[in-house]
Order: structure tokens, then C-alpha cells, then sequence
């Protein structure tokens, strides 16, 4: 966590103001910035202050037994946005129901091939199967609750943006749970593992 | 976010995750909740769009509710779901990171090298030019914008590679 987590500071906000520039999409710096801080740093810091404080005081069993009890409402915030989200688009949706065809096409074929490129890396590294199917997994899926957050305040709620990552998360789920399935059927490619488990 | 590890929003079903899930990580607990993600977020579809033809109203006011350019319902919502995700991540399982290099160099390289730029290019090929007929210049734009963030927004389960 702490690898990635440096990562996505240093890197996350220069790299989306480089790409949407690139691409002719101006983007207000600070607003990237702030997002960056109040929905990774903040977030983060609060997480790993309350999870040391929480271990003092309650101990790990029941520290594991909040932390699982708080887990659905991750999803609950999810939906809540969601249900925001698709309130403030329903007259742009409606009018052209087209345009969710056309966000997933691009969405679908970015992880298919993502994947498709890590495995076959995986497999001339020759890394043993339990390290490359999640290594690739992982470089498949994205943080889309990030980018929804971000696509919120850079864009607007209203805004395209906001739309095509939430279309991230709709399409992220079956694709994901189909490539994990075929890593599963095709570890027969892999090496031996070194280590049994 | 992702659907590897317990860092993400949900994790791979048990039955399906047999030799993914490795030793260092505590067994699922994919509720009800987290397995049919997919289904919540298109009722949550659903419902959004018929709300917003009902009660546009409600809709306005909400988008109103705002401070410096950030809409406060929305970072509530945004928090409750982030936050429970931050809280589950466990720094004790990153010393672990060491001694799966190999893993960990691959998904960096994926994460930061490939995809983001992939997923702007893709962007640009498909909004750009094969959609151009379907979509006009400006919303063609925030769509790509919307795709690049989702490229360079990294799974945060990552190190548990």
C-alpha cells in the first residue's frame, strides 16, 4: 500500500494533467490537486490514524470485526453517488441512450487488452502462476472511485466525464470477474510454483 | 480500486478465487453486498435516471449545496465510500512487497507506463474519429477525459502482489 500510495501522490496528479493536456482538455491544476489531497491523502491519513488508534483501544479481533462492518458502505456510497450521478444525466441519457454503447466499447477492449499484453509479459518473465494472475489482475482493474471523485470536481456532475467513470465501474466488474476466471483455467502455461501455500 | 485483495470495494468470490488467493490474505468476506456490485450500480442507474425525470427538482437543490466548486452531498458520499476502504488496509502485509519483486515490477510498469496511455489513446481513437459521427466535439472531449482518469487511477490492492 505504502509503494502504491506514494505512487498515486507523486504520480496520479501530473500524470492526468499531462494526458488530459495532451488530449486538449484544460484542466484547473489546483482542482486536481485538491481532489488528489481530500479523497487519497486525506482519506488514507484518516484510515491509518484510526485504524492504529482503533488497535490500541479495542484490540486486533474486534478492530477486524469494525473494519468488516464498515466495508458495505463503501458500497452504499458508491450507489448514493451513482443514484446522484444518473439523476443529474437523465435528461442527457435519455436523450441519446447510444452513448452507453459507445463509453463501454473502448472501456471493455482497454482491459481485454491490458490483461491480454501483462499475461503473455508474465509468461516470458516466466513468473510462477500464483504471482503473475494477480499482478496482471491488478494491473487490469483501476481505482474507479477515484476517478469518479475526480471526474466529479474537475468536471461536474453533469459533465461527460463524470459519466464515462462511472461506465469504469459497470464495466469493470464482469470483465474482471471473466479474466479472473480465465487465469484460473490457464495455469497449466505457467511455470511450477517455487513456493506451495 | 479493485476486485483483487482486501484493499478493494469487493473481493473475488471464494469459489472462483482458489490459487489467487494466497496465504497473506485474509479469507473474503464478499457479502451479498460486494458480489452483485454490477446489479446495485444498475438499479442505482435505474433509479437515478427515474428520480431525476420525477423530481427534478430535488436534483437542483442538491446540486446547489455546494462550496468552492466541490458539491458537499456528493464528497460526503464519496468519503463513506473511500474511507471504509482506507481504514481496511493493513501495513503490516507491506513488508511483504520485497519478496515478490518480480510481481510488483510488472504491475508498476502496467500501472504507470502502459495503461494510462493506452486508455488516453484509445480515448482519442474512438471519441475522436470512429464515433465522430455519433458524438459532438465537446462531449467527445469529457468522455475522453472521463477515460483518462480511469487509466490513471491505479487498483490499490496492488502491493499485495
Amino acid at each position: 500500500m505504502a509503494v502504491n500510495d506514494l505512487n498515486m501522490v507523486f504520480a496520479f496528479a501530473p500524470l492526468a494533467a499531462f494526458l488530459l493536456g495532451v488530449t486538449d482538455v484544460s484542466v484547473p491544476w489546483q482542482t486536481l490537486l485538491l481532489s488528489t489531497v481530500s479523497y487519497v491523502i486525506l482519506p488514507l491519513a484518516a484510515g491509518v490514524l484510526t485504524r492504529h488508534l482503533w488497535l490500541r483501544a479495542i484490540g486486533p479481533a474486534r478492530l477486524a470485526r469494525g473494519v468488516a462492518a464498515l466495508k458495505p458502505w463503501s458500497v452504499v456510497g458508491l450507489i448514493a453517488t451513482v443514484v446522484l450521478l444518473f439523476g443529474f444525466q437523465a435528461g442527457t441519457l435519455l436523450a441519446q441512450p447510444l452513448i452507453i454503447v459507445l463509453i463501454a466499447v473502448p472501456l471493455v477492449l482497454q482491459s481485454d487488452g491490458i490483461f491480454a499484453l501483462a499475461y503473455v509479459a508474465a509468461l516470458r518473465l516466466k513468473l510462477p502462476h500464483e504471482i503473475a494472475a494477480p499482478a496482471c489482475l491488478i494491473g487490469t482493474s483501476n481505482f474507479f472511485e477515484l476517478a469518479v471523485a475526480v471526474a466529479i470536481s474537475l468536471f461536474g456532475l453533469h459533465s461527460g466525464a463524470a459519466l464515462a467513470t462511472v461506465f469504469g465501474v459497470m464495466v469493470e466488474l464482469p470483465v474482471m470477474l471473466s479474466l479472473v476466471a480465465l487465469a484460473n483455467r490457464t495455469r497449466h502455461w505457467f511455470p511450477l510454483s517455487l513456493e506451495r501455500t | 480500486m479493485s476486485v483483487v485483495g482486501d484493499a478493494g470495494l469487493f473481493c473475488i468470490p471464494q469459489q472462483d478465487a482458489g490459487p489467487i488467493q494466497r496465504r497473506n490474505h485474509k479469507p473474503c468476506s464478499t457479502g451479498l453486498f460486494e458480489r452483485y456490485l454490477t446489479v446495485w450500480v444498475g438499479l442505482g442507474i435505474l433509479a437515478g435516471v427515474a428520480l431525476g425525470l420525477w423530481l427534478p427538482g430535488l436534483f437542483k437543490a442538491i446540486a446547489a449545496i455546494e462550496f468552492a466548486h466541490v458539491n458537499l452531498v456528493v464528497a460526503v458520499f464519496i468519503w463513506v465510500m473511500i474511507y471504509p476502504m482506507m481504514i481496511q488496509i493493513d501495513s503490516a502485509a507491506v513488508k511483504d512487497v520485497g519478496k515478490r519483486p518480480r510481481g510488483l515490477f510488472l504491475t508498476l510498469v502496467i500501472n504507470w507506463l502502459v495503461k494510462p496511455f493506452t486508455m488516453a489513446a484509445l480515448g482519442v481513437l474512438f471519441f475522436n474519429y470512429l464515433f465522430a459521427p455519433w458524438v459532438d466535439p465537446k462531449s467527445a472531449s469529457e468522455y475522453i477525459a472521463g477515460m483518462i482518469l480511469l487509466g490513471v487511477a491505479p487498483c490499490t490492492a496492488m502491493v499485495f502482489v
